[in-house]
């Protein structure tokens, strides 16, 4: 599906046509489910039902791109993950997930990364980062936004995002260094 | 061979693979392509309901905006009048049949007096007539006052310029008309004018027929100094028809509309409020270009470009139709929604 016709499923959505809503359903709810699998393990697939059916309450008067579009989506997703700890009095997953990682092992010396799942490879990424740094490379891997779209989704600016970015990588690269030298 | 780090958006992208980046970043490379990677299994689990869910909410919230935006395109209209009328009728808040009237304040008066004097046109000069325009100064100091923007003191106020113009203020606003100087005043000359005409239910033409230089002793014509103008350049004009002085305080046949307080102690206050019955008609018709008469003759009372409007300084534009439909809609607050829905 190219981007132009998602830009047109856009327009078709917003006046309700079940198909153009199919179309962006099946363009974002995978990276969707990833983004919350890792943000709200166990919880994923109700957070990202409950995040569709807001964006239809409001897609009749949204205006603007695909991109705006996905911005918003995950913008919802986010509040959604935040409710959910809210609801249940917790905080938001950080570091090392203590469910739904099964079977990896943070001892080996070298990660099959090509055994692992999608799930999987997103924990690893994601759990030696501090939340903000954690939630940047979220957004730009497994959402695919661009630096503007996930400044508007977390509410900072482009450079802000650039500076996590940035100091995300240069943790993930020593992390893996010492867990190199460590195994 | 040394590779040089890619960028940080570029590794992000997930395009390059590990053998492409540095040793150091390769195992970050090959986490992220394999974060990218779709799971077949489960990702699209439940799309139907979702999406059937998803069209039915969209449908609804289309109904309900168009219902919305129904409502309030009706009532844009009428607060759109609203304000068109209220800006007029500040905006032709003239000097010169203030002045004409003895409306002004006394030293403004008595200069501006002095100087259309030279001109030909005659206006109260207080002091010749101190008193009497200290009575006329203050009542068409209030109303004056009072038009530019006080909401149900402009009623009053209203009243009480109508009730100040006497014989001198019909000739004043007559005289002010045939001679003033240049197009914008006589615009605004004009408008007075047509406001007091109408609200004693006359058309111009016989309004100032029965206009006559304040030459009588009744004390109630300031400006006795000035030139009585005849009454050839009036419309039809009818010079010699005595009138009552009715100065300040009196004269209480002008401009009263269905919002004024009746004024007490005076006949003319009978007369008034009969006039302002029909004055309303009148006034409706003059503020009604206002966009606010036909509200007070609704009688919903939204006084505030009802006030502005009859102190005489409203525009000769005829009303919209609308305005005279929704007498109350000034409560009415339609709101937009917004663009983009973030919930």
């Amino acid at each position: 599906m190219t981007h132009a016709d998602l830009e047109a499923a856009l327009g078709e959505a917003r006046r309700g046509d079940e198909w153009a809503i199919t179309l962006l359903f099946r363009s974002i709810q995978p990276q969707l489910l990833r983004y919350l699998g890792r943000q709200a393990p166990g919880a994923a697939e109700d957070l990202a039902a409950e995040t569709w059916l807001a964006v239809a309450q409001g897609i009749a008067r949204f205006e603007g791109s695909l991109s705006d579009f996905r911005a918003l989506v995950f913008t919802i997703a986010r509040r959604r993950v935040v409710d959910h700890y809210r609801r249940q009095d917790r905080r938001p997953v950080e570091g090392p997930l203590a469910e739904g990682t099964e079977g990896h092992d943070r001892d080996a010396g070298e990660i099959a990364i090509a055994a692992l799942s999608t799930q999987q490879a997103i924990d690893y990424l994601v759990e030696a980062l501090p939340a903000a740094q954690a939630e940047v490379v979220l957004l730009r891997v497994v959402a695919d936004l661009s630096v503007e779209e996930v400044a508007r989704v977390m509410g900072r600016s482009a450079g802000a995002v650039r500076i996590l970015q940035h100091r995300a990588l240069r943790k993930l690269e020593q992390h893996f260094k010492i867990e190199g030298v460590t195994n | 061979m040394r590779r040089f780090p890619p960028s940080d958006d570029r590794l992000f992208s997930g395009d390059l693979d590990p053998d492409d980046v540095p040793p150091e970043l390769a195992r970050i490379a090959g986490l992220i392509q394999a974060a990218k990677t779709a799971d077949a299994v489960g990702e699209l689990a439940g799309e139907e309901l979702i999406v059937s869910q998803m069209a039915a909410v969209v449908r609804e919230s289309r109904r309900t905006e168009a219902a919305r935006n129904d409502r309030r395109h009706v009532l844009g209209k009428v607060l759109s009048a609203k304000v068109i009328g209220a800006s007029a009728a500040v905006l032709l808040s003239g000097g010169v049949a203030a002045a004409a009237t003895g409306a002004l304040p006394t030293p403004v008066q008595e200069a501006v007096s002095h100087g259309l004097h030279h001109i030909g046109i005659s206006v109260p000069d207080p002091a010749v007539h101190p008193a009497s325009h200290s009575e006329t100064h203050a009542s068409g100091v209030t109303s004056t006052s009072t038009s530019i923007g006080s909401s149900t003191s402009t009623s009053s106020s209203a009243s009480r310029t109508t009730q100040s113009s006497t014989s001198s203020n019909r000739y004043g606003l007559c005289n002010a008309y045939a001679h003033a100087g240049n197009a914008k005043a006589r615009s605004v000359a004009l408008s007075k004018l047509t406001a007091a005409a109408l609200a004693k239910g006359e058309t111009v033409s016989t309004y100032c027929a029965g206009a006559t230089p304040p030459s009588n002793s009744s004390g109630a014509n300031p400006g006795a100094t000035h030139r009585p103008t005849t009454t050839t350049s009036f419309p039809s004009s009818t010079p010699g028809k005595s009138q009552g002085h009715g100065t300040s305080g009196q004269g209480a046949e002008h401009r009263p509309t269905t919002t004024l307080p009746a004024r007490p102690s005076n006949s003319r206050r009978g007369t008034t409020n009969n006039n302002a019955a029909t004055g309303t008609t009148h006034d409706t018709t003059s503020k009604s270009t206002t966009g606010s008469s036909a509200r007070s003759e609704s009688g919903h009372g939204v006084s505030t470009t009802t006030t502005t409007s009859v102190t005489g300084t409203t525009t000769t534009t005829p009303p919209p139709p609308t305005a005279q439909s929704h007498g109350s809609a000034s409560t009415a607050t339609g709101k937009g929604a917004p663009s983009a829905h973030t919930p």
